[in-house]
């Protein structure tokens, strides 16, 4: 466990290393300012109080289903394709950790910086949301900050994918058009083709939509949720067993 | 003597029909192992199946006692590699390389990771980034991260590649100091036998994948002036004739 958490420091090290995660943290917060702004201005123009609500809730369809995967595709193939490619890999290999240690500690890293990500947007959303509130109501910060860590799930799911496309392909640049690629092909599949309708996870991107707020019978749920999950499983059993198999 | 190494029936075969077959030969403690080859001969394979960087298709492989594959970080425990090129991150400064090479160590602290820097000489550009280094600088840092952790088994691929004559004589002087003062184990590949003959006391000959001959260095050179003959010796009775 504790190769798994000094790996996993490191992982998350070579990230922080890299300021394009910081460029596009600030792009997320600045995208939360949007929304308050509008309602600012069209208050302003119509000489009434508009209050758009839950401005948390507004912007989690940009940044959960564009920016933050677009993060994740890039910090995955960060950490395994340009690793491969560039054969830095094996300074990780080559230590007394195993495989697996290593696979897991390589999601984790970019689930942790998923998950700043997020508390930086909740944290913005939740001070714009404060700030312009007209009304002067409090925002209902519980309910936001659960709308914001339930998505942390089939954002996790998301990275397994990433994962795994990372390891059937050589080039970084092929492995982050593949990944959004794939994305964008399972988000959008139910346009073209019916039956695809609410088969695939990223379909349920959105889990506070699920989850809170909503009266889904416990049934439905229940299907969903696990549908997600069973989705993580595959994708992290066929990630690793691909990169255990991997030659260098 | 207590074994460091032992490889049996080693074979891996790679799609183009390159690789080893069939290698077997053991290390004991303290020694510096040397494996002599062409390019291509299979030595890196050999190599990067110790480390578990490749699959084998057969045999085993056995460092301290343990299965490389079934116990795989207790075999590792102990090595310290370099592998080809020195695997570095361009955008981290030399001490940040050796820093994330160090997390998975108990025994590598900052000081630690210093001497490390000052035994290859790039003490003065520590906080250089790894990618604005030359090639030799590159394989100091690679050595250095070898030696990060006082391992008692060091496995060296080609270690005088990028370095100039100062840095060979230094290297090569490191090797057999740490051998003899502390007893560290050394397997290292060359093309260039006159490296090996001054610092190994075994050596391997591989040869287009086989293993052709296993011997101390004073029997090597026992019925032959130098180990370049005694390689084309060895060579020559196994494969006829090299053309020159």
């Amino acid at each position: 466990m504790s190769k798994i958490f000094e790996n996993f420091k490191g992982e998350l090290f070579k990230l922080a290393a890299r300021k394009k995660y910081l460029v596009l943290m600030i792009i997320g917060m600045l995208i939360c300012a949007v929304p308050p702004l509008i309602t600012s201005l069209i208050s302003s123009l119509a000489r009434t109080n508009v209050r758009i609500s839950d401005v948390a809730m507004m912007n989690s369809t940009l940044l959960i289903d564009i920016l933050l995967p677009i993060i994740i595709f890039m910090a995955v193939t960060d950490l395994f394709c340009s690793e491969f490619k560039n054969n830095n890999i094996k300074i990780t290999l080559m230590r007394p950790i195993s495989r697996f240690k290593v696979y897991l500690s390589k999601t984790l890293a970019v689930f942790c910086l998923v998950a700043i990500n997020l508390c930086a947007f909740w944290v913005a959303s939740s001070l714009l949301e404060f700030a312009f509130n007209a009304s002067g109501a409090l925002p209902n910060i519980a309910f936001s900050i659960a709308a914001f860590a339930v998505n942390l799930v089939p954002l996790f799911v998301l990275i397994l994918m990433a994962a795994l496309i990372n390891q059937i392909t050589n080039g970084s640049s092929l492995a982050m058009f593949l990944c959004i690629a794939v994305y964008a092909a399972l988000q959008y599949a139910s346009l073209f083709i019916g039956w695809a309708n609410g088969i695939f996870f990223v379909q349920y991107m959105q889990w506070d939509r699920i989850l809170i707020g909503t009266m889904l019978p416990f049934g439905a749920l229940l299907s969903r949720v696990t549908l997600v999950l069973g989705y993580g499983i595959t994708f992290f059993v066929g990630g690793l067993y691909l990169f255990n198999r991997k030659e260098f | 003597m207590t074994k460091v190494l032992e490889i049996k029936n080693l074979t891996k075969k790679y799609k183009n029909g390159r690789g080893v077959e069939n290698i077997t030969f053991s290390i004991e403690k303290g020694d510096i192992f040397g494996i002599l080859g062409p390019n291509g001969s299979g030595k890196t394979t050999t190599m990067k199946a110790i480390v578990g960087l490749c699959g084998v298709d057969s045999g085993a492989i056995e460092v301290f006692g343990y299965d490389n594959r079934a116990e795989f970080e207790k075999a590792m425990a102990d090595v310290g590699c370099l592998i080809e090129m020195p695997s570095i991150y361009d955008y981290l400064s030399a001490y940040n390389n050796l820093k994330l090479a160090a997390r998975l160590y108990n025994n590598v602290d900052n000081e630690r990771i210093d001497k490390a820097l000052s035994i290859v000489r790039l003490d003065k550009y520590k906080n250089d980034k790894a990618g604005k280094f030359s090639l030799g600088m590159k394989q100091r840092l690679g050595i250095a991260m070898a030696l990060l952790s006082e391992p008692e088994f060091i496995i060296l691929d080609e270690p005088a590649n990028g370095l100039d004559i100062e840095g060979i004589v230094e290297m090569r002087e490191l090797i057999v100091r740490l051998s003899k003062e502390k007893g560290v184990t050394f397997l290292i590949s060359s093309h260039i036998s006159s490296e090996l003959e001054k610092m190994c006391n075994k050596i391997a000959v591989i040869y287009d994948g086989e293993l052709v001959s296993v011997d101390s260095i004073e029997s090597a050179l026992e019925f032959n002036p130098t180990l370049e003959d005694y390689f084309l010796n060895q060579v020559k009775e196994r494969k006829g004739a090299v053309v020159l």
